[in-house]
């Protein structure tokens, strides 16, 4: 299967004033077209900036990223732009990421105007069709945001993302500002959109459960850094404290079944001052004297399966969820 | 939920204000008069009719007759052609100067955003009435200089601004998502940015139009406005002061004029202020 994507070691250090943070820590990852990767992780490891990074919406400090096998890690903004049709996002704020002064209609042609597709009677058609798509009924077109609620925006940011079918979409917590009766709406209608254009997605979320939902594969982020690669099958069999703590934080449907393991506990540690050795340790129930030292690597357990932990022979094998 | 635009919820919230709405019809009234002087007014502004001069007000002349025994209601009507285009048209010069600068400044940043907030700080040390002053001394009193004066010097108000609300908006989920999808700079700044920064800029400008009719007004009754034979209220004001002794009523409508002029204009800035803010900014 071709590679639509490759990230190597991908590294953003925000400046503010004497401090850094550390948002981005070397971040390698590969995708193959019509794939789902899921990126996890807590709120502020880094999981937008990536997302950012690979659209060059911000500027990495190093690293390289790879689409389609052009490097377009130092390409200008202007060179950019015609390549931008190919990839879109899908933004967390549904409220935020619609202009209040345009119509429906109007924000889900933007994308065909700037990249000139067919004539005015030609786009109008095509937006009909993008609205019927994502479950909008035509009357929607003339409606401004703030006729629609939190999900049916979301929809309308959906048909701006799927218009120039582009060969990447990347989602950024669509669903996590919505209210939980939606959201397996709002999943669903994803699903339902990759299967039919065999979109290739990245779909970020703080909720595993979320996530899970929707993925082939899992990227687990901590602080910056992937820490655990996954199958999404192979979820209950992830290998790293980290990716099992955040499981067992994961509500249980059933709740006889009981939590072996105890939720994550304490702070995530700031990005600015990174723990030594595993960053993980300082929360970490198994740490031993090397996890404080050295740095982990990502180390292959499996096909398709990477996970950077020293003591994965310690870890329980399964999480029964 | 009704299907509305922006601006119409915004007239919708205006309306609820009885003021404001006076105001409005007030200003409208106005233009209305500048517009169709030449059919309202019964006698030309400038026949002069030395056997009728400094009348009081009666039937053929309700405002009365100045020196030279010119109809006042005539010229007043012709002045206010004078006071509304100036306001209008210096007002639009320095919005346009303060939305294309504060623009730049809030939209690039940077050198750019520096080289224009220390232009801003310098204007803002004049005080700008006597800048205005010195320089029609200096390039001689027209209607044209007055609009061009008030309009370069008095754009630091809207510069500023309109930098912030690009400031504001710029790093927007909608802005961001809009370069993602490829859209120039260009495209970016007039599309998504700028119609959602012009309320308040509108608000600012309706204060403006009143400050620059008062200021024209001011040049006038000075003698550094337009030249006395154009009929304007600054300069009908000024002659009719110089015989308040014998016809002080002269004084009466120029005066007049002038207050509710700018009083009208400054009620539409508060009423359009109070209908865009703070509900519907929370809303949009
Ligand atoms: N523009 C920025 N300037 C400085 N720090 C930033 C900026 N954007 C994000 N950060 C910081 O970088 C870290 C990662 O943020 P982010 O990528 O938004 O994480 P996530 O999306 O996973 O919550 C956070 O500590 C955040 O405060
Ligand atoms: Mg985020």
């Amino acid at each position: 299967m071709a590679t639509l994507l490759e990230v190597k070691n991908l590294v953003k250090h925000y400046r503010s004033g004497k401090s850094r943070v550390h948002a981005v820590n070397g971040v390698s990852l590969e995708l193959t077209k019509g794939e789902v990767l899921g990126v996890v992780g807590e709120s502020g490891c880094g999981k937008t900036t990536l997302g950012l990074l690979i659209t060059r919406l911000v500027k990495s400090d190093s690293g390289d990223i790879v689409f389609e096998g052009n490097d377009i890690t130092h390409l200008s903004q202007r060179t950019l732009r015609p390549l931008r049709a190919k990839i879109q996002m899908i933004f967390q704020d549904p409220y935020a990421s619609l202009n209040p002064r345009m119509r429906a209609g109007e924000i889900i042609e933007e994308p065909l105007i700037i990249h000139k597709r067919g004539n005015t009677h030609q786009r109008h058609d095509q937006v009909m069709e993008l609205l019927d798509l994502v479950g909008l009924s035509p009357n929607d077109y003339n409606k401004y945001p703030h006729e629609f609620s939190g999900g049916q925006r979301q929809r309308i940011g959906i048909a701006r993302a799927i218009a120039l079918k582009p060969d990447l979409i990347i989602a950024d917590e669509p669903v996590s500002a919505l209210d939980v009766s939606i959201q397996g709406e709002i999943i669903n209608l994803l699903k339902n959109l990759q299967k039919k254009f065999n979109l290739t997605y990245i779909f970020i979320s703080h909720d595993l459960k979320v996530v899970s939902q929707i993925s082939d594969r899992i990227a687990v982020m901590y602080l910056g850094k992937i820490v655990e690669l996954f199958p999404a099958e192979k979820l209950s069999f992830a290998r790293h404290p980290y990716t099992q703590a955040l499981l067992t934080s994961v509500p249980l449907p059933d709740p006889k079944r009981k939590k072996e393991y105890k939720p994550l506990g304490g702070d995530v540690p700031s990005p600015v001052q990174l723990p030594t050795g595993c960053l993980f340790h300082p929360r970490c129930p198994y740490r031993e004297e090397v996890c404080v030292n050295v740095e982990p690597q990502l180390e292959s357990h499996g096909p398709n399966d990477l996970a950077s932990c020293h003591l994965t022979h310690k870890v329980p094998k399964e999480i029964p969820i | 939920m009704k299907r509305q635009s922006y601006w119409s919820l915004v007239w919708q919230q205006y309306k609820r204000s009885k003021l404001a709405l006076v105001a409005l019809g007030f200003v409208v009234v106005l233009f209305l008069l500048a517009l169709l002087a030449p059919w309202l007014s019964s006698y030309s502004p400038d026949t002069y009719n030395l056997d009728k001069i400094l009348e009081a007000p009666s039937i053929q002349h309700w405002f009365g007759t100045d020196d030279l025994g010119r109809d006042v209601l005539s010229r007043m009507i012709y002045g206010s052609r004078v006071s509304l285009s100036v306001g209008f048209v210096a007002v639009s010069i320095y919005v346009a100067i303060g939305i294309f600068l504060g623009a730049l400044a809030g939209y690039y940043g940077g050198w750019i955003d520096i080289v224009i907030s220390r232009a801003i700080e310098v204007m803002l040390c004049f005080p700008t009435f006597f800048l205005i002053l010195a320089v029609l001394a200096f390039v001689g009193p027209s209607i044209y200089n007055i609009m061009i004066v008030i309009g370069v010097t008095q754009w630091t108000g809207i510069a500023r601004l309109v930098r912030g609300e690009f400031f504001r908006f710029r790093e927007r989920e909608f802005v961001l998502s809009a370069r993602q999808m490829g859209a120039s700079n260009l495209r970016i700044i007039f599309k998504h940015i700028l119609p959602n920064a012009l309320a308040p800029v509108l608000v600012s400008a309706s204060f403006g139009v009143a400050g620059a009719i008062l200021t024209e007004s001011a040049l006038s009754f000075l003698g550094f406005g337009v030249p006395p034979q154009v009929p304007s209220w600054g300069s009908i004001l000024s002659q009719a002061q110089s015989y308040m002794d014998v016809a002080w009523w002269l004084t009466l409508a120029p005066g007049f004029a002038i207050f509710v002029t700018i009083t009208a204009y400054n009620l539409v800035g508060e009423g359009l202020r109070d209908a865009i803010d703070p509900r519907l900014k929370n809303v949009l």
